[in-house]
């Protein structure tokens, strides 16, 4: 076996969208029943470490994987980060909003950056 | 397209399967001596006893099983690293291992976070959540407070009681989270494997000066490291780009005779390049919110890399600069407004700079001094070491730059501010990748060029004594680690009787009440924040006229007096106090703790409502 299912469109094309869709809606699960420690927590950390991240990075186009997976933590806590610092400066904070916003650009990333609409919107293939 | 003949597939599939079985069988034997590492790692574990712990730290304590494991570790990643280029998931796993074992050995044994700084962090956090206010008036962090906003999400997320519930595991954590960054990094500036993964070793076994906990400065070097490792990949120059600038810069270029990286960049389109940049600032953004002197060491590595031409993006640090100016002159105003002539008092006095950080420090008990003379040690000689790999280097016409640009880059940082004394560990940090590398430099064989003379010793030998030396260095390097890192344990250890009495003491606390202490060195400050007042028979000693242990204890009683709008105060006394006092010594010593003590336990004014073999609550009466 070699990593050639990878590099093959629609693997890829999925497997972001999958695992972020995935992820948010298990937390979000979690936070509408209440649930509590240790998978919450673990959850909640998986979410802030990748989600923003892994759904944003496909729009930079950068064409390396390595970079992309470097990129992904880094990104998600910036995007974490300046989002609260947003909402907060805003006067508007609150958890749920926070985790709305959130939702949302993980949303717009990965539409903006999946290959049918990216085609239509920046004219690549 | 031709096809193979029939008959031929299954056997050429067969003779494949063989040989990947025998790959993985050979590579397999190299996971014989990581295994066994964790193996006595973990079995040794039970038997460490931190309450044991005296001034060296957590060595004093450590049986020789751990020290067994960290060898064997060390001797299985040294069997990689020689075939560095073939057994790279090897040598993943080898460092995985090691950030867990170094950095998790102290949580193991402890089950509580480390030292007093995380305690307050979790406090600021629970003030966001609590206030959903950014109150700039209560301290400097608070001007500072976007890796703080982003921990209060995740707290909420999570649903745990408090930011605490992060920090145990933090460091290990953050160390992770270092290494893919590093790794760019590393492949920017070299294609032998071999470099790469010494560095990356180097850098884990010499980080000793613990900034990596929950703290918006292990936040900001993470953002430290992907944005000169983003840079460094895409914004190298080629051969024209070198041509760029004004006289003097070229004429500075043509002095340091840089030259193309070795490491071919890629060529992206305009889009990914836009995009590269717009990243690299929205990170930098995040990082000047988030902490007060990440931003400066970014903007001169950058500036640094930008002067030289190793980097294209050249308005990058004028854009940088820009945004750290609106941030200090908008947002961190109230802070230093207040703080000017704290804050400007030191630039440029490398006299006050190094009191601060290098004399000042030299302090404390005779087994402190060892360690702290063992750090000065360790992080000369990496510096030493790193200093003749980038004579090799460059001697044999490699064109590092960069990484030397990057490596005395926060040099600068060092006339700028004394930072508690602290400037001095921050640079050390900032410059360790580059250190590192450097360092595993100088213990490679060197490239030999046509022109030069042939070698004196034969290839086969030349490397088994790279193999070697290499082998050596991170040994020691490793072992002084260990005392290194674990140096100051004995203070940062908060047993469970200490934390239950801070506790205890948050919850009789009214808010408005003072708290009062021997030495502000104790697990607090985690909730109430704003809510209570903090007080230190150490700060008072730092006055002009050091009050006696009486005069203390009369000012400590006039302020905790119960009256209107002044809810009763408590007087603090906990073990850790006492071994701060004892370790690092100073004003506070365990004479006049004594003498403090005796007189508050006679005190008419004061009454024990708290007590447990680590800690002691006095509640200050009526009256």
């Amino acid at each position: 076996m070699n990593a050639d299912w990878l590099r093959s469109g629609t693997v890829t094309d999925w497997l972001r969208p999958g695992i972020v869709l995935v992820s948010a809606a298990t937390l979000l699960i979690m936070i509408a029943t209440g649930a509590g420690a240790p998978w919450r927590m673990l959850f909640a950390l998986w979410f802030v470490l990748v989600c923003p991240g892994l759904s944003l990075v496909g729009v930079l186009g950068l064409r390396d994987r390595f970079v992309e997976l470097v990129v992904v933590a880094p990104l998600s806590l910036a995007v974490v980060t300046l989002t609260s610092l947003a909402l907060f400066y805003g006067g508007v904070w609150t958890p749920d909003l926070e985790f709305g916003l959130l939702l949302w650009l993980c949303l717009a990333g990965l539409i903006w950056s999946h290959p049918g609409s990216r085609r239509n919107v920046m004219g690549e293939t | 397209m031709v096809s193979a003949p029939p008959g031929t597939q299954p056997t050429l599939e067969a003779a494949e399967h063989r040989s990947r079985r025998t790959v993985i069988l050979e590579q397999g034997q190299y996971l014989l001596l990581p295994v066994a590492a964790l193996a006595v790692w973990a079995a040794s574990l039970p038997g460490i006893n931190p309450r044991a712990m005296n001034d060296l730290g957590l060595i004093s304590v450590l049986p020789w099983q751990t020290w067994l494991a960290f060898g064997l570790l060390t001797l299985g990643f040294i069997a990689c690293w020689q075939r560095a280029d073939q057994l790279t998931w090897l040598l993943v796993v080898h460092v995985l291992l090691l950030v867990i074992m170094l950095y998790g050995l102290p949580v193991l044994i402890t089950h509580e976070p480390s030292g007093p700084i995380v305690f307050r962090h979790a406090g600021i956090t629970e003030n966001l959540i609590r206030t959903r206010v950014v109150n700039t008036r209560i301290d400097a962090y608070f001007s500072w407070p976007g890796f703080f906003m982003g921990l209060a999400s995740l707290v909420k997320f999570a649903g745990a009681p408090s930011a605490l519930s992060f920090a145990t595991w933090a460091t290990v954590a953050f160390n992770l989270l270092f290494l893919p960054p590093l790794l760019l990094l590393a492949r920017t500036l070299t294609r032998d494997p071999r470099l790469v993964w010494g560095m990356i070793w180097l850098f884990y076994a010499a980080n000793w000066i613990n900034q990596d906990y929950l703290s918006p400065q292990a936040f900001g070097y993470l953002f430290y490291l992907t944005i000169l490792g983003l840079l460094l990949t895409y914004f190298r120059p080629h051969g024209t780009d070198l041509d760029w600038g004004g006289r003097l810069t070229r004429r500075l270029r043509t002095l340091l005779r840089v030259r193309a990286a070795e490491v071919p960049h890629p060529v992206i389109s305009r889009w990914p390049t836009a995009a590269v940049i717009m990243l690299v600032v929205l990170l930098y953004f995040a990082t000047v919110a988030s902490h007060q002197l990440t931003p400066f060491a970014i903007l001169l590595g950058v500036t640094a890399l930008v002067l030289i031409g190793e980097c294209t993006a050249r308005g990058l640090p004028l854009v940088m600069a820009v945004i750290l100016t609106l941030w200090i002159t908008f947002v961190a105003r109230g802070y230093i407004s207040g703080h000017l002539g704290h804050l400007l008092g030191g630039v440029g006095d490398i006299t006050q700079a190094a009191t601060a950080n290098v004399t000042a420090r030299i302090s404390g008990s005779a087994q402190h001094l060892l360690v702290i003379r063992e750090r000065l040690f360790l992080s000369g000689g990496l510096w030493l070491l790193a200093l003749l790999g980038a004579a090799r280097r460059f001697r044999s016409g490699h064109a590092d730059h960069a990484a030397a640009a990057l490596c005395l880059a926060p040099l600068l940082l060092f006339g700028m501010q004394a930072y508690g004394g602290e400037m001095l560990l921050r640079i050390y940090f900032f410059m360790l990748p580059f250190v590192a590398f450097f360092a595993t430099a100088a213990l490679l064989p060197g490239r030999r060029s046509a022109s030069t003379a042939p070698a004196r010793l034969p290839a086969a030998i030349r490397d088994h004594a790279a193999i070697t030396a290499f082998g050596l260095t991170i040994v020691v390097v490793l072992a002084a680690c260990l005392v290194a890192l674990y140096g100051n344990e004995r203070v940062d250890y908060f047993t469970p009787g200490e934390r239950a009495a801070i506790a205890f003491a948050y919850g009789q606390a009214r808010p408005g009440s003072t708290f009062a202490v021997e030495q502000s060195y104790l697990p607090w400050k985690y909730t109430g924040y704003d809510q209570h007042h903090y007080l230190s028979v150490s700060s008072m000693l730092s006055e002009q006229h050091p009050p006696s242990p009486a005069q203390a204890l009369g000012r400590i009683s006039q302020a905790l007096r119960p009256g209107p709008g002044n809810p009763a105060g408590f007087v603090i006394l906990t073990r850790s106090q006492r071994i701060y006092a004892e370790t690092f010594g100073g004003l506070l010593s365990p004479g006049y703790l004594a003498r403090f003590e005796q007189l508050l336990r006679k005190s008419p004014h004061f009454l024990l409502v708290y007590s447990n073999p680590d800690a002691k609550i006095y509640l200050r009466l009526p009256g």
